[in-house]
């Protein structure tokens, strides 16, 4: 019985093989949008209940600058979301905080169905000449908590 | 007592069958494991691990900022100092992917952040890459 010639497929083979293997991408990315709450935007003086969250580079968490385990913020604003109650969930990571753990934060929350997360910037150019909105519903206290710093 | 010397068989094509038994499992595993796209060039960004939305690739204005803070913007490194005026010059700038490294600190995203609100940029995106559970 005459053999098949297997030469010419192993060619073949061996050119769909290098091909693939320089083609293919194995590296899957994600992403996530992001909402920017600014310090200095108008929504920051609205009736709506806010929920600071601050976190530091060990995971340490605050909210509304008190002391407070992860879990009890996820169960606040879960309350707030059930509720209907008008609400917003800002992160305000501290400066030496990396982006690992912002992600990691913000993958945390969003396991937990909090969606709804806005990214706190700060706008340290003019902390120093923003006077206190007198208009504001914030009363002084609340709005020196925002800033960080007391207001006059 | 002598033994039978054993005949050798030589058959050249039949020695190959598991080289080419292993070839072609490994072009099965690229063709099923791998996704055929143009490799991005991330500019020393090592991204970030998270799973949160899948990513689309569209043809959006890309920011990579490296850990030290260096900013790339559509594949072009630009001083930091400049980086509003370019953004400014920028057609079509609704939508941003930005591309951070993962030991990026918040108060270097923050600037770019700052700089892409001022400019009422409506969409944000944050590019990460899947983690592997």
């Amino acid at each position: 019985m005459k053999k098949i010639n297997l030469t010419p497929i192993i060619d073949v083979v061996f050119i769909l093989l290098i091909f693939f293997m320089l083609a293919t991408n194995f590296q899957d990315f994600s992403q996530t949008d992001i909402e920017l709450s600014s310090e200095s935007s108008q929504s920051i003086s609205s009736d709506k209940k806010m929920y600071v969250i601050s976190v530091d580079k060990d995971k340490n968490y605050k909210l509304n600058d008190n002391k407070i385990h992860v879990n009890d913020i996820k169960a606040k604003v879960l309350t707030s979301i059930r509720s209907k109650e008008e609400h917003m969930v800002i992160l305000k990571p501290d400066d030496n905080v990396n982006m690992q753990i912002i992600l990691s934060v913000m993958e945390d929350f969003n396991n937990s169905k909090i969606s709804n997360m806005l990214l706190g910037i700060k706008d340290n150019s003019d902390d120093d000449e923003k006077p206190y909105d007198p208009t504001s519903r914030k009363t002084k206290a609340e709005f020196g908590k925002i800033l960080g710093k007391p207001v006059q | 007592m002598k033994l039978k010397e054993r005949k050798k068989i030589i058959n050249g094509e039949n020695n190959m069958l598991p080289l080419v038994n292993i070839i072609f499992l490994l072009l099965i595993f690229f063709m099923i494991a791998g996704v055929i796209q143009k490799q991005k060039e991330l500019f020393d960004v090592e991204l970030g691990e998270a799973t949160i939305d899948n990513y689309v690739e569209k043809e959006i204005h890309t920011i990579y900022i490296d850990s030290e803070g260096s900013v790339v913007l559509n594949n072009e490194k630009i001083d930091f100092g400049s980086f509003s005026n370019r953004i400014e010059k920028l057609n079509n700038k609704t939508e941003f992917m930005i591309a951070a490294d993962k030991d990026l600190t918040a108060d270097r995203l923050n600037k770019v952040l700052l700089i892409l609100s001022n400019q009422k940029i409506e969409k944000i995106y944050l590019m990460t890459t899947k983690k592997n559970d």
